[in-house]
């Protein structure tokens, strides 16, 4: 998709955040975790761009950033070109209204007193949108669009009542009764079965389809982010180390790393060797000084150099960058 | 034909409830042979810990086994006494949990916790004689010999996966079960320990029963697949028969739904299917017939039976195998 000159819809620039791990009384005693380090991406009106990372690489930790539950320690967010760090009171109302979020566990993200009407409602009510009848349809609209038909059969269950992939859509149904112009997904399919994943990134791709809805899908499996988005950001240890279109990325892969990530991928049955091996077998010690992070385990590293120093985002071609001393 | 390592017929377990027995497994047949590794594979509450949980004789207290044999070596391990199942259990058969990583003794050198597994079950065995052996297992998961000496908290989750796999082979057993050994891993890890699996597999030519969720993770690492749903094993056949011709519309499904690398993405646009996602035990009909694009109206009134598609690859559909 070409997508140059079009203003994005969602920025980060710069974006850091840090942890203080093992505050106590007695002030900050353990050593910061830097969990986003100078994050930069745009999404672009209509796409589903996807964050890939291991667990602990900081993409949970930029959703958090994007809707406000946690604030920046330096970078500037925006949507639509406004500054949405820090909202407060009917500006930070009228952005969740506009910015929703589907969890990863929808088996802890509903609660269990709430009924599926009550669910889904709730937004509505907290942004006072229409009357009771009004609300009603628009509960009953939300959960069609979501794939739980008939909604009146649904409306008066409780969660307990609904398999993994219910709630789910129930999830996604509460996300999309406000209408909302961008969604995250936070790996919504890591707790569900294999063939409801695959029904749910179904859904996700009709959101987008019927309703033009952006989306920042977070994952940790490539082929997921191959499949359903459009272009593709690799995080590893809070920093981005490649992003390009899904297709550039997965299938001519540049960064070590993203190649290490592609031979660790289940080869489905065929007993192929792997293909690019840039994993090392035993990791080397982390150097004390400024170094690209996946030096200790990187097979091509360049002794003197990646070291040395951190690589920075260096463009090669059609959008695809890669932060590594090697291009 | 050489004897099966492991050969379970008819097994069918049950678990009482309020409302009776509710089955979770159902008539499950399958065997396991010496260096060859089954897979089982479905979602969740299928049934397939369960069966993994009778096969070493740590069924919940509200299991019953309602019939079925599973004979071991010689034995059959349902009806063996309480006592020679405890002879038998991480001796002759061991299990890797998942998430085991989690269960390993805080305060002791991992060295210590996996001597102390091999005297527990070898109390003969020489001081000497133990270290060596335990100097063996981590060589086998790869660990560094320096690392014995460390304490659990000093390794990272796939590391401590590994120890949890020496452990589960410090007494030699001829059959290993691995139950989601690598749900709660990264990929890149999860490899590590999939392969570290497959070679001492290999190299000591264990008999293995894998079970997992993941078909794609299956289809690395075992020679045999057995696709279980609601209870009931709905395919049996070797890695290739399953995956190359999936009979049964559940593993079609499986099958269809696995996201792969290829250079075309797969196609999202199709109509998606909901309700039915329980699998809810059926009574009489076959449990697919809720989902099943194929069902007829003997689906909703009469289990299927097994239908032969080769030698070794059958399938519990009556319409397997028959156009499409």
């Amino acid at each position: 998709m070409d997508t140059a000159g079009i203003a994005p819809l969602l920025s980060m620039t710069d974006v850091t955040k840090v942890y203080h791990a093992g505050q106590s009384l007695f002030g900050k005693t353990g050593s910061p975790v830097v969990a986003l380090d100078h994050i930069s991406l745009e999404i672009n009106p209509g796409e589903i761009f996807g964050l890939v990372g291991e667990s602990g690489s900081g993409k949970t930790t930029a959703s958090r950033l994007i809707v406000g539950l946690e604030t920046p320690d330096g970078g500037r967010i925006q949507l639509d070109g406004q500054n949405i760090v820090g909202l407060k009171g009917r500006a930070r109302l009228e952005f969740t209204k506009q910015v929703q979020v589907i969890f990863q566990d929808p088996y802890q993200s509903l609660n269990a007193h709430f009924s599926i009407f009550d669910t889904v409602c709730e937004p509505l009510i907290i942004h006072g949108l229409g009357d009771r009848v009004a609300r009603r349809v628009r509960v009953c609209e939300a959960l069609e669009t979501a794939g739980l038909t008939p909604p009146e059969m649904y409306l008066e269950r409780y969660p307990h009542q609904l398999s993994g992939g219910q709630r789910q859509r129930v999830a996604i149904a509460r996300a999309m009764v406000l209408e909302p112009r961008f969604l995250i997904a936070d790996e919504p399919t890591s707790m569900l079965d294999a063939s409801i994943s695959f029904q749910i990134f179904q859904l996700l791709n009709r959101l987008r389809e019927t309703f033009g809805v952006t989306m920042l899908f977070i994952t940790h499996s490539l082929a997921a982010a191959r499949n359903l988005c459009d272009r593709v950001g690799v995080i590893y240890r809070g920093r981005l180390v490649e992003q390009g279109s899904a297709q550039e990325t997965i299938m001519h892969p540049r960064h070590p790393y993203t190649k290490a990530l592609l031979d660790a991928h289940p080869r489905f049955g065929s007993s192929g060797h792997r293909r690019f091996g840039t994993l090392l077998l035993t990791e080397r010690p982390r150097p004390s000084t400024d170094h690209c992070l996946f030096y200790p385990r990187c097979g091509l590293a360049v002794d003197n150099t990646c070291n040395l120093q951190a690589p920075t985002l260096k463009t090669l071609d059609a959008g695809h960058r890669v932060s590594c001393f090697l291009f | 034909m050489t004897p099966a390592l492991l050969e379970v017929n008819n097994l069918s377990i049950g678990y009482r409830t309020a409302g009776g027995i509710a089955m979770a497994v159902d008539d499950v047949s399958f065997r396991v042979d010496r260096g060859g590794s089954l897979g089982l594979v479905g979602e969740s509450g299928c049934g397939k810990t369960t069966i993994g949980m009778a096969l070493m004789g740590l069924l919940a207290p509200n299991a019953t086994i309602v019939s079925g044999q599973a004979r071991f070596e010689g034995e059959d391990l349902i009806a063996v006494s309480g006592e020679r199942m405890r002879q038998i259990r991480w001796r002759r058969i061991s299990m890797i949990f998942q998430a085991a990583m989690n269960a390993l003794n805080p305060v002791h050198r991992v060295q210590d916790q996996i001597s102390e597994a091999i005297i527990t079950h070898e109390p003969d065995l020489s001081g000497h004689a133990v270290a060596h052996r335990t100097r063996s297992l981590f060589d086998l998961v790869k660990i560094p010999e320096s690392r014995l000496q460390d304490y659990p908290h000093q390794f990272s989750g796939g590391m401590r996966q590994r120890v949890i796999i020496a452990m589960a082979l410090a007494c030699n057993p001829s059959l290993i079960i691995a139950d989601e050994p690598t749900t709660a891993l990264d990929v890149i890890v999860q490899n590590q320990i999939l392969s570290a699996i497959g070679t001492f597999q290999k190299e000591m030519n264990l008999g293995m029963i894998f079970i997992s969720h993941d078909l794609a993770v299956v289809a690395d690492v075992c020679t045999h697949i057995g696709v279980m749903y609601a209870g009931r094993m709905v395919e049996y056949g070797s890695r290739q028969e399953v995956l190359d011709c999936p009979g049964h519309p559940y593993t079609r499904m499986l099958v269809g739904s696995l996201l792969t690398l290829s250079d075309q993405p797969a196609d999202l646009s199709g109509i998606f299917v909901t309700n039915g996602e329980n699998g809810a035990a059926a009574t009489g009909g076959c449990p697919l017939n809720l989902i099943c694009p194929d069902a007829t109206v003997v689906c909703r009134r009469e289990q299927a039976g097994w239908v032969d598609l080769t030698g070794t690859h059958r399938v519990r559909c009556p319409y397997a195998g028959k156009g499409r």
